[in-house]
C-alpha cells in the first residue's frame, strides 16, 4: 500500500509538470505524456521531477502557451494593421495632450487608449514573429482593455474616448482574437 | 529536416511505438548521440501529426500506463527518404572534396 501511495504521489508530482500547457493541449496530450515521463522516470530511477525538469517543462509549456509559432493568416494580419493604425491614429491625434490634467488622463495622453495600443503593437509584432497565439491572446487583452475603457469612460465622464470611438476600436481589436480562436 | 525529426521518423520507420519506446529508439540509432526529452519529442509529435507525416496507431494502457503508439505515414516515409537521399548527396560531396573514393566511408 506504501508502494502504491508512493507511486501515486510520484505520478501526481510528474501530473504537475504538465500543468504549464494549454488546457487543450493536457487533453490531447496530456496523457499519453504522462505515460512517457513515468516510463522514462522509472528507467532512470527518478523518484520525482528535478529541478531542470521542472525548468525544462515550465519553458516548454509556457512555450506552447504563448509562443508557439503558427502562421497567422493575411486576412488577420489585415485586420491587425487597421487595428494598429486606428490605433496609432486615436492615440496620437485624439488623445495626445501634454499637459492636460483631466479625469482619466494618463501621462501625456487625455485618457487609457494608450494601454489598447501597446496590446495592438505587441500582437503586430508577435504577427510578425508567426506567433499565432501570442496574436490571439493580446488581442483579446486589447480588446477587453477597451471594453474596460469605454465603459470606464462613459460611467466617470472622461474626456474621450467617445463610446462609439472605443467600441470601434474595441471591435476591431477582437477581430484578429476571434480569428484565430474559431479557424 | 531539423535533428529530432529525422530521428523520430527513423524511429517510426520498421514499426509503429509508442513515447518512451521512441526515445529510446532514437538514442540507440543516433548511437546515444542524440538524446531527446519528453516535451522535445511531443511537441515535434504533434507537429509532425499536424505535417501529416505521423498519425496516431493505437492507445492502449499497460500496468495502468497509457501509451499512445505513433506510426509512420506514407508521407512521412516519403519525406525520410527524400531526407536520406539529401544526406547521401552531402556525404558524397563531402567525400570528393576530401578526395576520397565513392563508397569508401
Amino acid at each position: 500500500m506504501q508502494d502504491l501511495d508512493t507511486e501515486r504521489e510520484q505520478a501526481e508530482a510528474f501530473g504537475r509538470l504538465l500543468l504549464w500547457y494549454p488546457k487543450s493541449w493536457r487533453e490531447k496530450n496530456g496523457e499519453a505524456m504522462l505515460g512517457t515521463i513515468l516510463e522514462y522516470a522509472e528507467s532512470r530511477g527518478l523518484k520525482g521531477p528535478t529541478r531542470e525538469d521542472k525548468l525544462r517543462y515550465c519553458l516548454s509549456g509556457m512555450r506552447e502557451r504563448f509562443f508557439k509559432f503558427e502562421p497567422v493568416e493575411q486576412v488577420t494580419r489585415f485586420w491587425l494593421l487597421i487595428a494598429l493604425l486606428y490605433g496609432l491614429f486615436y492615440v496620437f491625434n485624439i488623445s495626445w495632450s501634454p499637459g492636460t490634467e483631466v479625469s482619466g488622463s494618463i501621462g501625456p495622453f487625455t485618457n487609457p487608449s494608450v494601454l489598447t495600443l501597446i496590446f495592438v503593437a505587441l500582437a503586430w509584432f508577435s504577427a510578425i514573429l508567426k506567433a499565432g497565439r501570442a496574436v490571439a491572446r493580446l488581442s483579446a487583452f486589447g480588446f477587453l482593455t477597451n471594453a474596460t475603457i469605454a465603459t470606464l469612460g462613459t460611467v466617470l465622464e472622461w474626456l474621450g474616448p467617445s463610446l462609439w470611438a472605443a467600441l470601434l476600436f474595441a471591435c476591431v481589436t477582437a477581430i484578429p482574437w476571434l480569428r484565430i480562436k474559431f479557424r | 529536416m531539423q535533428e529530432p525529426t529525422f530521428w523520430i521518423l527513423t524511429a517510426l520507420a520498421d514499426a509503429p511505438q509508442h513515447g518512451y519506446a521512441i526515445l529510446s529508439t532514437v538514442e540507440d540509432l543516433s548511437g546515444y548521440q542524440v538524446k531527446l526529452k519528453v516535451p522535445t519529442l511531443y511537441q515535434a509529435l504533434d507537429r509532425l501529426q499536424k505535417s501529416g507525416l505521423v498519425e496516431i496507431d493505437k492507445e492502449i494502457v499497460v500496468d495502468g500506463r497509457f501509451r499512445r503508439y505513433f506510426k509512420l505515414t506514407k508521407i512521412g516515409r516519403l519525406a525520410l527518404l527524400k531526407e536520406l537521399e539529401t544526406r547521401k548527396e552531402v556525404v558524397r560531396r563531402a567525400s570528393r572534396h576530401l578526395g576520397l573514393a565513392e563508397g569508401s566511408i
